[in-house]
């Protein structure tokens, strides 16, 4: 009788006809057969084994990570295929091509099983590849993002540019004509000096409201330096390096000259302390995250930029700086693109109010052409327009801060708006 | 049934439930045009050192045979129609003192383990 022990077949490499190797025995498959128990098929590859320690899944896993899963990894061999009289050596009696029918599944296991064709290995391996990939260029993309987006303050404490002692007058008509008090000071009060904050300002990006900006060291900017309110006003950043919503108008402010902020910050030291602070912003869901601001800036923000044409007419140009930086005229008198940055293309043609509760007039040359520089200025110091109307809304509030310039910075104010080409109103 | 996972190194017990060993070998008769049949499980220092190698077994079976005779020379083999359960254990119909299973347990209990006082 010829006999075998079975036990030298565990792990034995099993050659084909030709000597290639096929892969390792890895189980002994029988079957009852009346009173016997016979050998029915041979498993050869590593899913076999997995199988056999009941690690098919972790083994798959590995397999994956690896990516060695393209290998052919489990054939169920009938006992009649492989030639076991010698154990030590055990060898197919079919050829490859008929091996390769001979691949299996899994039956049963509740575990996951091999591929049963090597393309689907293939698109799987590229699909996580790809998303592997994908993954990677998301992190290095988030790192990049993530310093680009960064409050950077553009100066640095003991700055040169704002040494020496502010000048107040100066500082006073920066304060009117930076239209300061409309949006700071304490509603609910007479007094425009009191910049207490507070003020609801409705948006469809949220409710925001202008913080305490008086001289109160707790809850204002009594503590800030000179730097710090240069960097408010022309980086959009805070002295704990937040951006700021651009509810306030930094977008305009970027373009003011040192001097201006030097003497603005001279002037607010003057101002009555007011405690208490203003209630915090409500904005929309994804604006609630400070540093999505910082994208917006990337996308919107040109930091020292303006868009003031100048024509080396002394008058113009003044005007220029008022319209285009301090008076930030644009920031109302223009519509917004779906982020609420304004749409070059209707700067000063007017349109629905940032607020999105009305409408703002044209101020271009497509509506004013009837109107005069002294219309203009005129407007501008009394609030009466030719036709015997008054301006009103947030205008009027606006017409309290211009009345108190010069009436040289209100000419030139009406030269600048005389010289916008025409834009016609965009529709609502 | 998997032979390698349900059968080999699996606990042998007797009929009286008495642990004889370990399943270290399975004989397979091969018959032409039928498929192999197992006739035997194998217990075992030589068959686990024939596991290791020809060689292994080969000094394994040499040692044996040279202390305990040549009726050591060989594997204990238990035919398989003793076999009654496969389950957690292997089951099989033999009384384990009649075979020369333990003749090593028995020679270290008589010579060694019952000298040692106290034992």
């Amino acid at each position: 009788m010829d006999t075998v022990n079975l036990e030298h077949l565990a792990g034995r490499r099993v050659l084909s006809l030709r000597g290639k190797s096929v892969g390792h025995i890895e189980e002994i498959r029988a079957e009852r057969d009346g009173d016997d128990m016979v050998v029915t098929e041979f498993h050869v590859g590593i899913f076999a084994a997995f199988e056999r320690l009941s690690a098919l899944a972790i083994g798959t896993a590995v397999l994956d990570f690896f990516h060695l899963r393209h290998r052919d990894c489990l054939y169920r061999i009938p006992w009649d295929q492989i030639d076991i009289s010698d154990p030590l050596r055990p060898r197919l009696r079919c050829t490859l091509e008929q091996l390769s029918h001979m691949k299996g599944g899994f039956e049963g296991k509740g575990e996951a099983g091999p591929p049963k064709s090597s393309g689907i290995v293939t698109r799987s391996t590229a699909w996580k590849f790809a998303l592997a990939v994908f993954l990677c260029a998301g992190a290095v993309a988030a790192v990049v993002l993530w310093y680009m987006t960064a409050a950077k303050p553009l100066f640095k404490d003991q700055d040169r540019q704002f040494e020496g002692p502010g000048d107040l007058a100066r500082g006073e008509l920066v304060f009117a004509a930076g239209d300061c008090a409309s949006c700071h000071a304490t509603p609910g009060q007479p007094d425009r000096l009191r910049l207490g904050g507070g003020m609801a300002l409705a948006s469809p990006f949220g409710t925001f409201r202008p913080p305490n900006i008086s001289s109160d060291a707790v809850d204002g900017i009594g503590a800030w330096t000179v730097t710090d309110l240069a960097n408010a006003l022309i980086s959009g950043v805070s002295p704990k390096r937040d951006h700021y919503y651009p509810t306030f108008p930094y977008t305009s402010f970027t373009s003011m000259t040192p001097d201006d902020v030097k003497d603005l910050y001279a002037y607010l030291k003057t101002l009555p302390k007011v405690s208490g602070r203003a209630p915090p912003h409500d904005p929309a869901l994804l604006f609630g995250i400070r540093r999505s601001v910082g994208i917006w800036k990337l996308l919107f923000f040109r930091q020292r930029s303006t868009a003031a044409r100048l024509d080396r007419d002394i008058v113009h140009d003044r005007g220029a700086y008022l319209v285009e930086t301090l008076s930030h005229c644009a920031e109302c008198h223009s519509t917004r693109n779906a982020f609420g940055a304004i749409k070059p293309d209707t700067r000063f043609a007017g349109g629905i109010d940032p607020q999105g509760t009305g409408f703002v007039p044209n101020i271009t040359q497509d509506r004013m052409r009837g109107w005069t520089e002294n219309d203009i200025a005129t407007m501008l110091k009394t609030g009466e327009t030719p036709n015997h109307g008054r301006v009103g809304s947030s205008m009027a509030d606006v017409v309290t801060n211009t009345a108190m310039l010069p009436d040289s910075d209100r000419q030139a104010i009406a030269r600048y708006i005389k010289g916008l080409r025409p834009i016609a109103t965009p529709r609502p | 049934m998997d032979v390698l996972r349900d059968l080999l190194d699996k606990q042998v017990l007797d009929r009286q439930r008495v642990k004889i060993g370990k399943v270290d070998g399975l004989v397979a008769e091969l018959r032409q045009g039928k498929p192999p049949r197992i006739v035997a499980v194998e217990l075992g220092s030589i068959t686990l050192a024939r596991r290791l190698g020809s060689r292994p077994g080969r000094w394994m079976a040499w040692l044996a045979a040279w202390f305990g005779g040549e009726r050591h020379a060989e594997p204990h083999r238990i035919a398989w129609n003793k076999v009654r359960d496969i389950g957690v254990d292997i089951e099989v119909d033999i009384d384990v003192h009649r075979t020369a299973i333990f003749d090593w347990q028995d020679w270290l209990r008589d010579h060694v383990i019952g000298r040692i006082p106290g034992a």
